[in-house]
């Protein structure tokens, strides 16, 4: 096994003195570094992307917040009624609040109304807003 | 990140030289993938060790520079990718070195075959000599297949070891020790065949 290295070896050995290097290139050294910040700079396509994605959030948080403020969500009241029809609206604890209820006919009309009843209990009172039915 | 913050992040500054410690080598990689000054400094230690397996390998400078600065580039886009641990960084860039030389000596094996061909001209310079027959075993090895020139390359131009080439090969140690038996079979006939047509 030696006899077939030996003469491999010397003509490797040919080739490491004919081959002394090569100097380092502060050209190819400046060219490394730049490719390097130009890598690590965020891509383009993310940052509009990022900016879409924030404009449809912020979009959809206008419109929610404009849903809620027209008050097209029913409003769910719990109002306790004594024997002498009087309403008192009550917390989400069950607690008694000083807030009274204003019945409004289903067809829109705004008359004030009052709601008597000689069942005293819990009732649940939906508020529709202006001009349109309670939801069901 | 100047050289005093890479010293106060635990990476010494080498002058042109790879650290030779494993956690210090780590440290400049991972700095590396962010900082340009890291990165400078890791081509810094680096460049001399692949320059020179290049220009061994390829013989012709001006080819040689062309695949080195290939080699460095492609290793800063490659560098985000690298997992230290995974595969030693000196390995890992050797890997990209070879794989570069051996496209480069894809196309150059029909030449390599002409130059074995021809007479190696005499001359009474020794210096001339010794540079004709180092250019001869660098054609009979480039007409070899690729996979045993790149073994027998890592072994005898680089003096590394089987485990070292399996981890730059990225393949088993059994294949590289069977390649290296083949490589050198086929190596020998070719310098005796194109000696005794000479």
């Amino acid at each position: 096994m030696n006899e077939l290295r030996d003469p491999l070896e010397r003509a490797f050995e040919l080739i490491k003195a004919d081959s002394t290097g090569l100097a380092p290139d502060a050209l190819l050294e400046a060219k490394l570094m730049n490719e390097l910040v130009r890598q690590n700079r965020p891509r383009r396509w993310l940052k509009r992307a990022a900016l879409v994605g924030a404009v449809l959030v912020g979009l959809g948080l206008v419109g929610g917040g404009m849903a809620l403020a027209t008050g097209y969500n029913p409003i769910r009241l719990f109002v306790t009624l004594d024997a002498n029809g009087n309403g008192v609206v009550l917390d989400e604890n069950g607690n008694p609040t000083d807030v009274h209820v204003t019945f409004v006919p289903a067809d829109g009309g705004g008359i004030e109304t009052t709601v008597t009843t000689d069942k005293p209990g819990t009732y649940q009172v939906i508020v529709a807003p202006p001009g349109g039915a309670a939801p069901k | 990140m100047t050289t005093s913050m890479l010293e106060a992040n635990g990476v010494k500054p080498l002058k042109d030289e790879p650290p030779c410690d494993a956690a210090a080598e780590s440290r400049l990689v991972e700095a590396a993938k962010r900082d340009p000054e890291a990165l400078a400094q890791l081509y810094r230690g680096y460049q001399p060790l692949i320059a020179r397996y290049v220009l061994r390998r390829v013989g012709q400078a001006a080819a040689a520079e062309d695949l080195v600065a290939d080699v460095f580039l492609a290793m800063v886009r490659y560098l985000p990718r690298y997992r230290v641990g995974a595969t030693p960084f000196r390995a890992w860039l050797y890997r990209i070195a070879t794989n570069r030389i051996n496209r480069w000596a894809r196309w150059q094996r029909r030449r390599a075959w002409k130059e074995l061909k021809h007479d190696v001209p005499d001359t009474t310079d020794n210096e001339g000599a010794r540079r004709n027959e180092a250019a001869h075993v660098r054609a009979a090895l480039l007409t070899l297949p690729i996979h045993f020139q790149s073994v027998l390359a890592l072994h005898y131009l680089e003096d590394f070891g089987i485990s070292t080439i399996a981890q730059v090969l990225g393949c088993a140690e059994g294949t590289v020790k069977s390649r290296l038996a083949r490589g050198r079979a086929l190596l020998r006939k070719t310098l005796l065949e194109s000696d005794g047509e000479a």
